[in-house]
């Protein structure tokens, strides 16, 4: 099995506990990484990035004291690296403007508005690690019972 | 031209033409000198006091249309208009005397006429002029007290709604923190009967602390520990958590492995109540903050010494303050009126918010200096602190909603804050500026006075 890493960022702590609580499904098999702030998560994906491991998805809030997670959801989307790692907004506020920038750089995957539901955000981040998975060309194998079948399914038979 | 005074050409014209005392008229306070529809054939100068002219709106409500002093024409219209009719009312404001000249009396054609005629239209434009000079400045009154009331009904709306949220928000996190609280009774209870084997401790920490350490703090320790105990990645960072000691860790021997799952369980059922205790206290002070801007919207502008509602301010804040020193640089303040609660809310806001910064550094020489000044018709008060600074990037959107500048915990920070700081501001025509540096933050206020 590779090394496949989620990553949550949430400058407050009580939110990014709540987070990583319903994530906890995953974390058998995806090691979850936990920063609250945007200069954290840099370093924690670079060192990812070094050991020669996978970031699967991040996850990040939107308005933090550093820097806007939309802004760094740009950023990472950007760099040619994290092409494939997969990006979810996770915002209590979701402005117009916003929302069009994000999309128009087509840097988030999935948008999801607080309070959240556990459900749905453990079936995005099941979607997005699949997909990531997939794209990346890792042996699925060791990992379907954390995947979605529908996105399987689908991927599989488009390749 | 705007001059009330009496210019030469007008004592010239006095002498000239309305100095006959056969041809005044004594006005008391009061007296009427014409109204609408009247016939008029005189033409008034005014030689002491003063007479006010108005018209009526349908309901007969007055609006002032002109002031006219010593010196000044009244009547022109009615004189050289081909009806002869006046148009408004006119009234002594105070006792007044004028003079005047009959229409009958200028002879038509003659030199004297003649003369008349070119040496009175000066004087005549000069009171068209004053009069229409007084009509612009009500319609930039009334435009402006248009968008100050318009301006007051959104704060006031904003405020009400502020005010309704607040109460129905305030129910729910008062159900939900006082089940918090009653749900980790039972869960002490419950954890205390149930363990077996000195787990409940460990329930204890969640439920006291919380997780203490920083993400970045949990990740380090984690590194330690999994070498110390040869442990997974995860029981690692589990573990790591609950930011319990070396020492405590030693008496469960090589059997800690087995027991991590355990651990974790008691001390993560603690650390989930303290979360929503914290969070639902959270909560309310973000409510109570947005009900006081519902609260300030209520009571009329009085005459208002600003210095004392920054006084007022540091009274309420005072235990944010107690550790610091505290520089009070006061000068002498004209009276504003204004809604004195509304800035003891915004110096509340400021003086928080350095307060918060100049504490998160950690210094003991955490300072704040407070200066108020009244020069060229502004008053300026400026609070500073010797904080960390605001970072640039934040500075531009500083005084948008939801912005925060928390260096740590559950402070609120500038949330709402500084939003309903600049809004305050505005609505009395001031400015609100924001310089800062590592080691100095300045907001400057400005308000027209």
């Amino acid at each position: 099995m590779e090394k496949i890493f989620l990553l949550c960022i949430e400058d407050q702590r009580e939110v990014l506990n709540a987070v990583v609580e319903d994530l906890a499904i995953f974390e058998e098999a995806f090691p979850i990484e936990e920063c609250e702030s945007v200069a954290e998560a840099i370093t924690v994906i670079e060192d990812i990035y070094d050991a020669g491991l996978h970031l699967a998805v991040v996850i990040s809030d939107h308005v933090m004291p550093d820097k806007n997670g939309i802004d760094f959801l740009v950023e990472l989307h950007q760099d040619e690296r994290f092409r494939n790692t997969k990006k979810l907004l996770l915002t209590g506020l979701a402005t117009h403007a916003d929302t069009i920038n994000a999309i128009n750089n087509a840097a988030v995957d999935r948008y999801i508005a607080k309070p959240w539901d556990k459900e749905k955000l453990q079936g995005y981040v099941r979607k997005l690690l699949t997909e990531y998975i997939l794209e990346s060309g890792i042996d699925y194998q060791p990992y379907l019972k954390w995947m979605d079948q529908e996105t399987l399914y689908q991927k599989l038979r488009k390749y | 031209m705007m001059d009330q005074e009496e210019s030469n050409h007008t004592l010239w014209l006095r002498k000239r033409f309305f100095s006959d005392p056969n041809r005044c008229l004594d006005l008391k306070t009061g007296d009427k000198l014409l109204q609408p529809g009247q016939y008029n054939e005189r033409l008034f100068m005014v030689v002491e006091g003063l007479l006010v002219g108005s018209i009526e709106n349908e309901e007969g409500r007055p609006y002032e249309i002109f002031r006219s002093g010593p010196g000044k024409i009244v009547g022109a219209y009615s004189f050289f208009a081909d009806a002869h009719r006046s148009y408004s009312t006119v009234i002594a404001e105070e006792p007044s005397r004028v003079a005047y000249i009959e229409r009958s009396a200028l002879k038509m054609g003659t030199p004297e006429n003649q003369d008349f005629a070119e040496q009175i239209l000066p004087a005549v434009v000069d009171e068209i002029y004053l009069r229409q000079l007084q009509a612009h400045q009500l319609t930039i009154e009334r435009e402006e007290a248009r968008e100050q009331l318009a301006r007051m009904e959104k704060l006031a709306a904003l405020g009400q709604m502020a005010a309704g949220l607040a109460h129905e928000l305030n129910n729910a996190i008062g159900v939900i923190n006082n089940n918090a609280v009653w749900l980790a009774d039972r869960m002490r209870e419950y954890l205390s009967e149930k363990d077996s084997n000195g787990m409940f401790p460990f329930f204890e920490i969640g439920l006291e602390s919380g997780i203490t350490l920083s993400s970045a703090e949990v990740r380090q320790r984690s590194r330690e520990l999994e070498s110390r105990f040869q442990l997974s990645a995860n029981q690692s960072k589990n573990l790591a958590k609950t930011g319990i000691s070396n020492e405590n860790l030693e008496r469960f021997g090589r059997n800690l492995p087995q027991y991590i799952e355990r651990i974790s369980y008691y001390f993560e059922t603690g650390r989930v109540l303290n979360d929503m205790l914290h969070a639902s206290e959270h909560a309310a002070k973000v409510v109570a903050s947005v009900q006081q801007l519902g609260a300030a919207t209520r009571i009329q502008p009085q005459p208002t010494n600003l210095n004392q509602t920054i006084q007022g301010a540091l009274a309420i804040v005072k235990n944010l303050t107690k550790t610091l020193q505290l520089d009070l640089q006061l000068g002498t303040l004209p009276l504003l009126s204004v809604n004195p609660s509304d800035w003891v809310q915004v110096w509340i806001n400021l003086i928080k918010n350095a307060a918060e910064a100049v504490v998160s550094t950690r210094t003991s020489k955490g300072k704040i200096t407070i200066r108020s000044k009244y020069e060229e018709g502004q008053i300026m008060i400026q609070i500073q602190d010797n904080g960390p600074g605001i970072p640039e990037e934040l500075k531009s959107r500083i005084f948008q909603p939801n912005v925060t500048t928390k260096v740590e915990g559950l402070t609120f920070g500038l949330g709402l804050g500084l939003s309903i700081v600049q809004k305050i501001v505005e609505t009395y025509h001031g400015t609100i500026e924001l310089e800062s540096r590592p080691g100095m933050t300045v907001f400057t206020v400005k308000i027209p006075a």
